[in-house]
């Protein structure tokens, strides 16, 4: 009972913060639409007012402008000169709102946009009636859901299914009227701020403050997750109301798992699917992050790829460099065995072979920088003590890759003895201790029974060590940045320098393509794997 | 225990029904608590009390010359009342560049940001930046003050897309105390590739008798600017004169770059004057290390390194000279001028008052505050020459002399330059690790370079 009042309450509390948190992003996010829409509306405006000639803005307009020169949607602009004297008092409440309809100031600016020359408020209409009609179809939603849960209650359903679906729909409500609230506090503060800096002086400066931020890719994206949210919302809230044929606690196990998985899941869905299919797009483009023209070239970026030395060499490196991966879960089953007995200080040296993989990347590199330093470092200055003469493991093509392999290893190994260890801990003693009675030696011991054990861990650490060696970027950027003689070009960086320094992103999307093409073929090789060795296993 | 635990439960127990009872009887209370919540919150996130204007500037500075432009901040801060400044720099001069775009692209951007002349090509093709001629004089700055050299890296036809902060040629310095040491004259401007070598030569020792080299005399570092000026002084280059192709007269595969690149690499290849350039990739700095601990003769570089050397120099571990790259027989020693400039994004939501601080940034007061940090050439004509005449060293007045046979990037001049500079270090590379021939790689590489231009 305690349980399933905490998970009531947890929904509760949860549903309250992110109706909350997505009130808050989304009323911001509505004010900014609103005021590029706004600013739209006041050029055009402008234009309409004074022609081409800003001069004549200047010169010759009245301050208050005919309603009837402008579309229907303007007909309350108004036009500030900034020179100008105060209006007279029954002029000034250029900026009103109300529940339906609400005015923007916006500066106006000569043809260069050098100086402002006045401000025109204008209505911002469109989006508002989006939003309304957002907020009205949530709201019918959540009254529909209401009745859902009345209709419940009079066929006299379990007490904890009709909790659980009021209180879903209760929820839901709450989200829609604090939406609305936030909303609209969010624009009163707007309104009243522009309000305050409208037209009081004769300096022009005085208008900056009301060029807020136009909205930027940002802002669309949030305000598309946060129109996402709620219609997830109602999804949510209506499946609960809908549901009716499960019991109550499937209901309400599957209310709060929807209530909880949804960030997760939208946060996924915004930050990992959407640009995954924007890449796939952005590959068939020739997209210069900074050109206005952005051709479409269908498979012209795969195609070049696949002509590009570059582009093999970098796959070939990345290829030999994850050839890391199979020594070093060697090396860490080996210090797993070792460090699995029951000696005295074992936790010590568990934590000190582990902590490489909590160091930063770029921490690592440096360090490494210096240590494999031809000159300087000291692992040359060891061999020299010892007799051996010194080497320049980064700056010879021959060796930079390998130096990087053995970095990437001794960062690695940490994590995969752990793994390796927490799977040691589930081999059953009582199968070693009769191996062991039956007079079997410890290595046919290990052979037959830990190795066999072990294959489900040994596979996972396989295909995400090799996942992640695929995408190493950090060592190479900082350590030898793809040289010398691009042995260490490997496929993440080549990638990143095609975006980033070349701004060729529809090349770098291509190339991302590929390795994600290649990765997913090598997951679904080992998915099959551990499918046949699952088989194995039960067997 | 037992009382406790019962009571917790009892306790818990009745806000189960209080909760649901409330529920039944009274939904509303949910949605008032929600709502007092949520406009409290409201509140706060929009009581942002946006009265002062903030500019955003950024740049790759270290905070030592961020330092530097402090003054002219605080000039332009107190001529603004209401506004303020907000300097946000990377130093990682690859983040800045990942920054700048996706900042400008985003439609988000800093008002004024520092323009490195590698980059002009692609903003200024896709007009990202204000061209800022036009507005000059509405903010009192003279673009004639401008050293001529200097305004070009950022100018196309008649628009200026940057205001100049500093210039720098890129020079040889010398170490005057190993010249010394060896009895050698100091090197002239103008100096030929034989009297280089044979320099080189001289000031290359075994100090300790071990067999080991313990001076060199010249250190050829692995990025491309620094060798620029070799090929330059042949008489060769890596593009042709349209900058379209890589391939012909005066290219990277003509005669006389691959006559360069074969005196280049002949430094270490055969005379053993220069370390393998691969020996100090990895952590740079360390050709300077050399140079003011006396243990390097010769190093190619900018003024940039002058505020270290003076350091050095003051505490009497170095005395150096600069002096012009060496030129083979019937050429012309010349070097590229790289600069840097205050720009102006045109999506900027503030032109005025940032084009006015990107005016303050390269004025007069900040040019000679600058000037005094030694990490540039002031790009103003006279504080250049003002500080030419002050110091009394000559180094000042050698690095003027040097910018008569300065040259325009090709960063500055074509958009794909960064595609074509991230190849060339691979010439190094395969010449003095992998031992390939010079002619052959070059063949190889221009090729490649083709491509990409004609792409």
């Amino acid at each position: 009972m305690i349980q399933r009042l905490s998970v009531t309450r947890w929904c509760q509390l949860l549903c309250v913060v992110w109706g909350t948190v997505l009130s808050v992003i989304a009323g911001r996010a509505v004010v900014r639409m609103e005021y590029a829409s706004a600013v739209a509306e006041a050029r055009e405006t402008a234009r309409d007012f004074s022609g081409p000639v800003p001069g004549r803005l200047a010169t010759s307009r009245p301050l208050i402008a005919a309603g009837s020169i402008v579309a229907a949607q303007r007909q309350l602009a108004r036009l500030v000169r900034a020179d100008t004297a105060l209006l007279a008092t029954s002029e000034r409440p250029i900026i009103w709102r109300s529940w339906l309809v609400r005015y923007v100031s916006v500066p106006v600016k000569d043809a260069s946009e050098w100086d402002i020359i006045g401000a025109v408020i204008v209505r911002a209409a469109w989006l508002n009636n989006v939003w309304w009609v957002v907020l009205i179809a949530a709201s019918a939603a959540a009254l529909a859901s209401a009745l859902v849960a009345r209709g419940l209650r009079r066929r006299q359903l379990p007490d904890r299914a009709q909790e659980g679906t009021l209180m879903a729909q209760l929820e839901l409500t709450s989200v829609m009227v604090a939406g609305a609230a936030v909303l609209s506090g969010v624009l009163n503060s707007h309104v009243a701020r522009a309000s305050a800096l409208m037209p009081s002086g004769g300096a022009a400066s005085r208008f900056d403050p009301l060029a807020l931020e136009p909205p930027s890719m940002v802002v669309h994206g949030v305000l598309i997750a946060g129109m996402t949210l709620l219609v997830l919302a109602v999804i949510l809230g209506i499946t609960a109301m809908t549901t009716s044929r499960y019991s109550a606690a499937t209901k309400r196990a599957s209310v709060a798992a929807w209530a909880f998985a949804a960030p997760s899941a939208l946060h996924l869905l915004v930050f990992t699917f959407v640009p995954l299919v924007f890449t796939l797009y952005l590959s068939m483009h020739d997209w210069d992050m900074l050109a206005s023209e952005r051709p479409f070239i269908g498979l012209g970026n795969y195609s070049e790829m696949f002509g590009d030395a570059g582009f093999w060499n970098a796959l070939r490196n990345t290829m030999v460099y994850a050839l890391y991966v199979p020594v070093t879960m060697a090396l860490a089953l080996a210090a797993a065995l070792a460090l699995n007995q029951p000696l005295r200080g074992v936790r010590w040296l568990r934590a000190i072979v582990f902590l490489p993989t909590i160091v930063s990347y770029v921490a690592i590199a440096m360090v490494w920088q210096w240590l494999l330093n031809a000159d300087y470092g000291l692992i040359n200055n060891v061999l020299r003590s010892l007799g051996a003469s010194g080497h320049d493991w980064l700056g010879d093509p021959q060796t930079a890759l390998g130096a990087l392999m053995v970095v990437s290893a001794w960062v690695h190994i940490g994590y995969q003895m752990i793994v390796y260890l927490a799977g040691l801990q589930g081999v059953p003693v009582s199968l070693l201790e009769a191996a062991h009675l039956d007079g079997a030696s410890a290595w046919r011991r290990f052979r037959a029974i830990t190795w066999p054990l072990l294959r489900p861990v040994t596979l996972y650490l396989f295909v995400t060590g090799v996942i992640w060696s695929f995408q190493v970027f950090s060592l190479v950027f900082v350590m030898t940045e793809g040289g010398p003689a691009r042995s260490t070009d490997v496929l993440v960086f080549r990638i990143y320098q095609q975006a980033f320094e070349f701004r060729r992103m529809g090349y770098a999307s291509a190339l991302s393509w590929a390795l994600f093409a290649l990765l997913a073929l090598f997951t679904v090789l080992q998915w099959r794997m551990l499918n046949r060795r699952e088989s194995y296993v039960a067997a | 225990m037992i009382r406790t635990l019962a009571m917790g439960t009892r306790h818990t127990t009745e806000d189960i029904g209080g909760c649901r009872t409330s529920a039944r009887r009274s939904p509303g209370r949910h949605i008032v608590r929600a709502l007092l919540a949520l406009l409290l919150l409201s509140n706060v996130s929009c009581g942002d009390g946006q009265n002062v204007i903030v500019l955003r500037m950024t740049s790759w500075q270290s905070p030592a010359e961020n330092a530097l432009d402090l003054p002219a901040i605080r000039e332009f801060e107190r001529i603004h009342p209401g506004v303020r400044v907000e300097n946000d720099p990377v130093s990682n001069q690859a983040e800045y560049r990942e920054k700048i775009v996706t900042s400008i692209v985003s439609g988000s951007p800093p008002d004024v940001f520092l323009m490195d002349n590698i980059d002009v090509p692609a903003f200024t093709n896709e007009h990202v930046v204000l061209d800022l001629r036009p507005f000059a004089s509405r903010v009192d700055l003279d673009l004639d003050l401008f050293h001529p050299m200097a305004l070009e890296v950022f100018s196309r036809g008649d628009a200026v897309y940057a205001f100049p902060k500093g210039f720098s040629p890129v020079v040889l310095y010398y170490n005057r105390d190993l010249f010394d040491a060896a009895g050698i004259a100091y090197p002239e401007d103008q100096w030929t590739q034989d009297e280089f070598r044979s320099v080189a030569k001289a000031l290359t020792r075994d100090i300790d008798g071990d067999g080991v080299i313990d001076q060199w005399g010249v250190a050829i570092p692995r990025p491309f600017y620094a060798w620029q000026g070799v090929i330059w002084s042949a008489g060769g280059d890596i593009l042709t004169v349209d900058g379209r192709s890589a391939s012909g007269p005066g290219a990277l595969d003509s005669k006389e770059t691959i006559a360069a690149l074969e005196f280049l690499t002949s430094l270490v290849t055969r005379d053993s004057v220069a370390p393998k350039p691969e020996a100090f990739r990895a952590v740079t700095g360390n050709e300077t290390r050399l140079f003011y601990s006396g243990r390097l003769g010769l190093l190619a570089s900018g003024h940039w390194l002058i505020p270290v050397l003076r350091m050095h120099a003051s505490a009497g571990r170095v005395r150096f000279g600069v002096v012009s790259y060496p030129r083979a027989p019937g050429a012309r020693a010349a070097t590229p001028v790289f600069a840097a400039g205050w720009a102006v994004p045109r999506n900027t939501p503030h032109r005025k008052l940032a084009v006015e601080l990107a005016a303050t940034l390269s004025g007069v007061t900040a040019q000679r505050e600058r000037a005094r940090g030694g990490l540039e050439l002031a790009a103003m004509t006279h504080i250049l020459n003002e500080v030419a005449a002050a110091d009394s060293t000559g180094i000042e007045a050698a690095f003027g002399r040097q910018l008569q046979w300065g040259r325009l990037p090709w960063g500055a001049r074509i958009a794909k330059y960064r595609e074509i500079e991230a190849q060339l270090p691979e010439i190094l590379d395969r010449v003095l690790i992998a031992g390939e021939r010079v002619d052959v790689v070059v063949r190889e590489i221009a090729r490649r370079l083709d491509v990409v231009l004609a792409r």
